[in-house]
């Protein structure tokens, strides 16, 4: 009863909007240069985003799963805070680091704010903890006996990555991946805080959806249907993740 | 790795998360009640440049009757006026622009053509704290178009178009016939403040008054700068909305209105 009464709770916004959108004008709405110029800004930071989550991310997730050290916690607090923080509260953070007059910036001269690399960074920030909780999950779960075989055979610590470790967590690895690929197309709070609202810079599609609201609302319910079907892909790409086979 | 040992600490924590979330929902539901007690509440959406004069009215209209409870909303007009046709229970709206009351006048409950109680005009704000002598006497245009200080590369915050601050910049922009490079566009005038006393924006575009609230600005005056005017709709039958209303219009309120900057008819 009381997961029926939600999930029709849940379900009626999503309805509304597709009964809301102005199907008749999709086309048009979608085309626009600023549309185009949205999508192509969202790809660009999300996979950007994607690919340097990865990078970081699963060598983080590693040592957490598999390494003891002093300040271990404070490690893992820090790169998993972004999930709990307000987004705009990881804004606000990044330009006191890196923005034009912040920690960094005004060491250097040179601030992140306001750059598409800025939208980059806190795209990363807020997607990768997505990927080091499923990674590390993974690991740990993973049966530990494998590894110390293959130690007992004579591989290295390096081969034993490579060839245990790493094959055993790329379930994991691919589904972090969309996962923090998924919130990294849907961030707002900290890309306006901190990469502002610049066309062709760092308007994003949900930035973009924002400025429609404004002017021409029927080209935001377009927009947001654009990225309700971007999210339903998502799920179906990941749905043997979420109804497991064994 | 050590399943057991981790299974018996968490068994012991489990009462105590059960009575932090407890207690958060007990004290998150006694605050809120706490909040409306007793107090006739005010619902009233005004536009972010009015953030500073509402702020005083709240007080004052509060202190003349306490027995109610003004809440205010600041937000974009542009944004308060869609949550007022979505069905928003606004008492009173104060929007920026005249034009905005029209949408919402067949659901006011006075049909009167709306009363301008102030008006604001349009002014370009550069990081800065005055002590930069060399802006000193450049007009707006030329710190624009000579590229002074707005040149090329330069990033520009600006309310976005359909906000009634962006429709004023694009009408001094237009007439002055000048085009922005790199442009960020904000919801409301506050955010595009933020943006260049944080030192975040080169240049921006927001209202006199504004620009008055935050020294870490400078002002330049615009050559026939567009203007705003402020008219509000009383939204519910209530006699306190009219009573705030007919406050806002009162040489009290016009005088607030005047230390802040505002032109008052």
């Amino acid at each position: 009863m009381v997961a029926a009464a939600g999930v029709t709770v849940l379900f009626i916004p999503l309805l509304a909007l597709l009964l809301d959108a102005p199907w008749a004008r999709l086309a048009d709405l979608l085309l626009t240069p600023e549309t185009v110029t949205a999508i192509r800004v969202s790809l660009v930071v999300s996979l950007s985003a994607t690919v340097a989550s990865v990078v970081i991310g699963v060598p983080t997730a590693f040592v957490l799963a598999r390494h003891e050290f002093p300040g271990k916690s404070l490690v893992r607090t820090v790169v998993t805070v972004p999930l709990v923080l307000p987004p705009v509260v990881t804004g606000v953070a990044l330009l006191s680091g890196f923005g034009r007059r912040g920690l960094l910036g005004s060491a250097f001269g040179v601030g992140l704010s306001n750059t598409t690399v800025g939208a980059v960074l806190a795209a990363t920030l807020v997607a990768m903890p997505f990927l080091i909780l499923s990674v590390e999950g993974a690991l740990r779960s993973a049966d530990p006996r494998l590894e110390q075989q293959a130690a007992s055979l004579g591989a290295g610590p390096l081969a034993r990555w490579w060839q245990i470790s790493l094959p055993l967590a790329r379930p994991a690895i691919v589904a972090g991946a969309v996962l923090a690929w998924a919130r990294a197309m849907g961030e707002f709070g900290a890309t306006i805080t901190f990469a502002g609202n610049i066309e062709g810079v760092s308007r994003t599609l949900p930035l973009d959806v924002s400025i429609a609201l404004l002017g021409d609302p029927d080209r935001a319910l377009a927009l947001s249907l654009l990225m309700l079907t971007i999210a339903l892909g998502v799920l179906v790409a990941l749905r043997d993740r979420w109804v497991p086979r064994r | 790795m050590a399943g057991g040992r981790r299974r018996q600490p968490d068994r012991a924590r489990r009462p105590a998360v059960a009575g932090v979330l407890a207690l958060g929902i007990v004290a998150g539901v006694a605050l809120t009640g706490c909040a409306s007690h007793d107090r006739e509440v005010l619902d009233v959406y005004a536009a972010a440049s009015l953030t500073d004069a509402f702020t005083a009215f709240e007080a004052a209209f509060e202190a003349d009757n306490p027995d109610v409870d003004v809440r205010l909303n600041l937000a974009g007009s542009t944004t308060l006026q869609r949550q007022i046709l979505d069905g928003a229970d606004a008492d009173v709206f104060a929007p920026a622009d005249v034009a905005l009351l029209a949408a919402v006048s067949d659901t006011a409950a006075d049909d009167g053509e709306p009363e301008v109680y102030a008006t604001n005009s349009l002014t370009l704000i550069l990081p800065g704290d005055g002590g930069d002598t060399d802006v000193e006497g450049l007009s707006a245009e030329e710190a624009v178009l000579d590229g002074a200080v707005v040149g090329p590369g330069a990033l520009v915050a600006r309310c976005a178009a359909g906000v009634p601050c962006g429709d004023a910049t694009d009408d001094y922009l237009a007439r002055a016939g000048l085009d922005l490079g790199a442009v960020t566009e904000e919801p409301n005038v506050r955010a595009v403040l933020r943006k260049v006393a944080g030192g975040e924006a080169d240049a921006g575009f927001v209202y006199v008054t504004d620009a008055a609230t935050d020294d870490r600005v400078i002002a330049l005056d615009l050559a026939a700068a567009p203007t705003v005017d402020y008219a509000l709709a009383v939204l519910s039958d209530e006699p306190t909305a009219d009573a705030f209303a007919r406050y806002v219009h009162s040489p009290e309120a016009a005088e607030a209105l005047r230390r802040l900057g505002f032109d008052v008819p």
